[in-house]
């Protein structure tokens, strides 16, 4: 339960109420209060982890597939 | 009688012939189903094609679709299947994005930040670096399930359809992938340890967790 609302809470998961809960037990527990700094290091590092933007051809090569396959949907019929 | 998710309304206009609703899905869907893709598999040019099949297979399965569940859970299992898919017959390591290399089939993969100093552009790119590492050492369900709790955001119940597994099979791939994620960027804390607990988590802050209709805890 402790990993569950570790991960909860850095991923802003958790309704007030057992955030709040959560919260007050980290205050007296040096346990949770360090996995949760730890959990929220992987959690800043993952936003990093940004993707490039999708190519302008996408689109174009997707409706060529697609017209490629219902042409050969086609004569298989 | 619940409405219909807008989505599902496009899907069934898509099933009755109305090529302006797949449009529209692709212009929705496109961009996080091509990243998810890249996370998992860590190179631009398989995403894009792996996500030009998702699409593909959508459109094909359109004149069946019903709107049995969440149109994303269906998308997202589409694009996961054909992931780890990919991941298993083990093309990855003739395909893997070297590291050192700027594009990928003459795509620019990351276009450096002006507002960073080089210094700060370098540091950047050797955390970028640790990370990509550490997302691609985990096994390829563990990375499927923290791709799409992080970057869709999806709730576990909706990642267990994904995934095709059970909701407590989901807590534990997650949990065992963040622990690993842990302990290989550990060291990447700001400002160490001394800080501690991030003030946004203290007692007291005031910003407490989203509310509601969040996780079941």
């Amino acid at each position: 339960m402790g990993a569950e609302l570790t991960v909860a809470l850095v991923a802003r998961r958790l309704c007030e109420g057992a955030a709040e809960e959560f919260q007050q037990h980290v205050a007296i527990c040096p346990k949770c209060e360090d996995a949760i700094a730890a959990q929220d290091t992987v959690w800043t590092a993952l936003d990093d982890f940004r993707a490039a933007p999708v190519s302008a051809a996408f689109d174009e090569k997707l409706f060529r597939r697609i017209a490629a396959d219902e042409r050969h949907a086609r004569r298989a019929s | 009688m619940p409405s219909l998710e807008c989505d599902a309304e496009l899907m069934l206009r898509v099933r009755d012939g109305d090529k302006v609703s797949f449009g529209l899905l692709l212009e929705k869907h496109r961009t996080p189903v091509v990243h998810f893709l890249w996370r998992m598999v860590q190179n631009q040019a398989v995403a894009e094609e792996l996500a030009q099949e998702v699409f593909l297979r959508v459109y094909r399965s359109r004149m069946n679709y019903e709107p049995t569940e969440k149109f994303t859970t269906w998308l997202f299992r589409i694009a996961t299947h054909l992931g780890l898919n990919w991941i298993r017959d083990g093309r990855n390591e003739k395909l893997h994005d070297s590291l050192d290399r700027e594009t990928t089939g003459g795509v620019s993969r990351q276009v450096p930040d002006r507002a960073r100093t080089a210094e700060q552009e370098l540091v950047y790119q050797a955390r970028l670096r640790e990370v990509r590492q550490a997302v691609g050492s985990l096994p390829a369900k563990q990375r499927a399930a923290v791709m799409l709790h992080k970057y869709e955001e999806l709730e576990y119940a909706q990642i267990a359809m994904v995934l095709c597994c059970s909701e407590s099979a989901v807590k534990s791939l997650l949990f065992r992938a963040y622990e690993s994620l842990r302990a290989r960027l550990a060291h990447l804390a700001q400002g160490g340890r001394k800080n501690g607990l991030p003030a946004q988590f203290r007692y007291g802050s005031g910003t407490n967790g989203r509310l509601g209709g969040a996780q079941t805890v």
